[in-house]
Formats: structure tokens, sequence, C-alpha cells
């Protein structure tokens, strides 16, 4: 594999959705999109594995921008395909640039990097990223204001044979302050179905976002996973970010 | 029957342990920040001696021997704040990842530390609360100044090391830390060098082969310069040479990044 690095046919690493916006929270999405940046081709990928869940989280961009409409705050997405760099885990973690997707699948783009093409991949879409998130949360605690990070991220129905059950789980380690009052509020609903750090848990799994930006300054936040199926169409990732929204406990 | 009854309170700060930082030059705007996760070797009060003897405590288990002078001398020469922590890294380590066994090490150096075995999860939280979240709010608050100033800020974190361990001598005087950001340690090794001066280049650990948390969650992970500085404990164990290593480093120290 030979170098990396972004071209400006390329874009921008992470797109800041309405910076401007003046608001104690801010909505991150990861796994936004499922580009991928012009050097790299194709990863040795087929095209529609870049559709399916292992290259991004389907559906989960609109839920972050209507979300962040509603709230009236900015939001962070990431601007490529988690395959490339995962922002959501350490740098130094095999998942950064994970050879072998949680499904099993091999992804040969990912084989054999050097040092120094990890580190430019790092450089163009990690730093970057998380910087923009540190800046965007520094901006509101020097409001004099406690930020408050939702991170928006969509799931699969079924996972190595294992059907979810749940619409939607709410992810949380110590900090209840977030997830507590949504997983109540959106049971209140009755037909949904809420997964208490499902399908898999943020207190046995550090996921970086929210650990460093929030959880490990005593910052509340919450990670929502939805389920892709009921976010597949822009009308239902409407309907879900005015369930979220409404969900969002007003004054923490 | 109650014998096996844990009855001891949940870990709590009290007013005459003091805060849980210490803020140095506070008010100086500077590009510089200087932390010491490993200042001092002071117990919470409610944690009594950890159960582990008092000399324990003089040791580099404890704390860093004679980073905290340097790290004031050093900030006075930058003109720059600097972050000192205010507990033994035995009660807690800033400088680990929330989920590493070693935040609240139930053995440090071959030492068991009957205080840190079986820790309720109410104390844990707790402690971490006191004396991990806001030290780190008050460095990511500190770099963040920086950057709302438009300028881009440079971390500095200043450690020491033991002159022996296992049975080796380490042979460095001073040692730089990098993981991927060469920009400060690179002319920084070589200035040192140029004084003639024993420098370990990522000894005498390496950045690069084990994550800690202070400078690579605040700095390295967002792209800010940065650098780890380890001084051998038995060079700076007086003022005058905690002085003296501070305008060593000054002198070497690239001061346009």
């Amino acid at each position: 594999m030979s170098g990396f690095s972004l071209t400006e046919a390329d874009g921008p690493s992470c797109e800041h959705y309405h910076a401007g916006r003046k608001s104690r929270w801010l909505v991150v999405c990861d796994h936004a999109r499922n580009k991928i940046p012009l050097c790299l081709g194709n990863l040795g990928l087929a095209p529609e594995v870049m559709e399916q869940h292992i290259a991004y989280d389907v559906g989960a961009e609109g839920v972050a921008r209507q979300l962040a409409d509603l709230l009236q705050c900015p939001a962070l997405l990431h601007g490529f395909c988690r395959l490339v760099v995962d922002p959501n885990n350490q740098p130094d973690t095999p998942g950064i640039m994970r050879e072998i997707a949680c499904d099993g699948t091999e992804i040969p783009g990912n084989r054999n990097l050097s040092a120094a093409h990890k580190q430019a991949r790092l450089d163009a879409l990690f730093r970057p990223y998380h910087r923009a998130i540190a800046d965007a949360m520094a901006a509101i605690r020097a409001r004099g204001e406690l930020p408050l990070l939702v991170s928006v991220h969509s799931c699969t129905p079924e996972l190595n044979g294992h059907q979810r059950p749940w619409h939607i789980g709410v992810l949380w380690n110590q900090d209840g302050r977030l997830a507590l009052p949504v997983m109540k509020s959106l049971e209140a609903a009755g037909d949904i179905r809420v997964g208490d750090n499902q399908p898999y848990s943020a207190q046995e799994t550090r996921f970086y976002t929210t650990s460093v930006h929030a959880e490990d300054l005593g910052t509340p936040s919450v990670l929502l996973e939805i389920r892709h199926d009921v976010i597949a169409t822009p009308e239902q990732q409407k309907v879900w970010a005015r369930r979220i929204f409404s969900a969002l406990p007003e004054s923490v | 029957m109650d014998s096996c009854v844990d009855t001891k309170p949940v870990f709590r700060l009290q007013p005459e342990d003091g805060p849980s930082f210490e803020r140095h030059g506070a008010r100086r705007n500077s590009r510089w920040l200087l932390v010491c996760d490993h200042a001092r070797n002071r117990v919470p009060r409610c944690l009594g001696d950890m159960g582990v003897g008092a000399p324990e405590f003089e040791r580099h288990l404890a704390y860093d021997i004679g980073a905290e002078g340097v790290t004031r001398h050093l900030a006075d020469l930058l003109d720059a704040p600097a972050l000192i922590h205010g507990f033994t890294r035995l009660a807690l380590d800033p400088n680990r990842q929330l989920n590493d066994p070693a935040l609240m090490p139930p053995v440090s150096d071959g030492v068991v530390i009957p205080a840190n075995r079986h820790i309720s999860h109410e104390e844990q939280q707790a402690r971490i609360d006191a004396l991990f979240r806001p030290y780190h709010l008050a460095i990511a608050d500190a770099l963040s100044a920086v950057r709302m100033r438009g300028e881009l800020p440079i971390l500095l974190s200043i450690h020491s090391f033991t002159p022996e361990m296992d049975g080796f001598k380490r042979p460095w005087q001073v040692g730089v830390l990098w993981d991927r950001d060469k920009r400060l340690a690179a002319p920084f090794i070589k200035a040192l060098e140029e004084e003639g001066l024993v420098v370990g280049d990522n000894e005498p650990y390496s950045r690069q082969s084990y994550r800690t948390y202070t400078v690579e969650s605040h700095a390295e992970d967002l792209g800010l310069p940065n650098l780890l500085v380890e001084v051998r404990q038995d060079l700076i164990e007086t003022e005058a040479q905690q002085k003296a290593w501070a305008e060593r480093l000054f002198k070497a120290l690239p001061k346009e990044v």
C-alpha cells in the first residue's frame, strides 16, 4: 500500500453542521458516511459491501442532522467510511483500521499498512475530527455551561444470526444523566423497544468519542444506536429525530 | 457475625485534604501548558495509609520525586501555566485510561496496596470523580483557551524515573518520550545531547508501545504538539537541582513549533 493523502476532490474530513449555533448540546455522528478517499480506490471491496453496515451507520447522518435542527445545536459529522479510520476507536487498537470487519469481511486495503501510512490516515481522518469535537465542547464550557454530547449511531437488525429486538439502544457508562431519562421517556411511549446498553454495553467497551470528550471529563453524554430498518428513509429519520428530541431531558 | 461486613465509608475528599490539583501561574497567557501528573505523595485522609507502610510513600511508587519542583521552575521560565495533581498516584493515577487496571493499582512496583484491593464500584467512581475528572477537565479547558485565542497549544508533561528498575541501572539522565509527533522531540533531544547529557529517546519506556492518558487524550489524539519528559530522580532531589534541570530543559526546548 502506497502513501495516503486526501485530495481536494475528497472534500474535508468532517462536516461542521451549523457551527455557529450556540447551544449546550452537541450532536456527533462518527460513522455518517461510506465515502472512501480517492487514493485508496475501493479498499479491495465490492460496491455492494460499501452499502452495508460494515462501511457506515446507515441512516444515522439523517437522524443526526434532524436532531441538531430540533435542538438548534451544531453537529459534527465524520466524512469518511469507518473502514478507513474508525473515529470511535483508540488510535492504538486494532479497531482503528480493521483488517477484518465485525461481520468477518476481509478488508484487503487495510492489510500490511506501513506505520507511515497509518499515521497519514490518522492525521487526515482522526485528529481533525476529534480536535473539532474538543473545540466545540470547549467553546460551550468557555461560556460557563456544561456541554451535553449526543452520539448518533445505527446498528444492523441482525448480527451473526442474532435478531436484535430493540428499536433503539441507549448506551451509557457511569453517567446516566442523559441515558436514564431518555430510556424512561422512550419506553413511556409504549410501542418502542429500548435496549439499556444494548446491543452492546458502554460499560464493557470503551467507546472513544463519548469517553474522551465527555465521560472522562465528567460531562454528560449518551450514545444512541438506532436500528437501520427503522431509519431507512428520510421520513423515518425525521420521525426518530423527533422521538429522540422529545425524550432528551430539558435540563441536566 | 458482622465481622465480614465492610463498613468502610466510601471515598470522599475532606476540606483538610485541599483541592485535587493546583494551578500554578493560572493567569499566564502562553502556548505552553505544563502538567505534572505524579507531583505529590499526599494521601486523601479517608484512605489512611492505604495499608502501606509510611516509608513506601517516600518512594517512586507513590510519586515522581522532584518532578513538581522542575515543573514549577520550568513553567516560570516559559512564563506558562502549570497544572499540578495533588495526590499520590497510588490513590488514583491520573495518567491511566479509566479502564486500565493500573488506574488504582492493587500492586505497584511489587508492593501490594491493600486499600486498592477489592475496591467497591462506588468507591472507584468516587475516586474518579474527586481525583481524575477535575484535573483533566482543567487540562482540557486550559488547552482550549489557547486554541480559542487562535494559537496552537503545546503540552509538556513532566515526570521523573527511578535510577534502577528490576536490577537494571538506567543510564539516561533524562528521557524524552514521544509517540508520532516528533516536532518537539527531535530538536529537543538534539539540543540536550549537545549539552553532553545522556538522553533516552523514548526511554525508560516508549510511548509507542504503551498508551498512557494525559498527553495522548489531550494532545496527541488531537494532533497537538506534546512531549513527555522524564528526569532521573537522583538528579532532582534538591530544590537547587530542580532549578538547574528546569534551566537545562528550558534552554533545550525549541521555542518555535
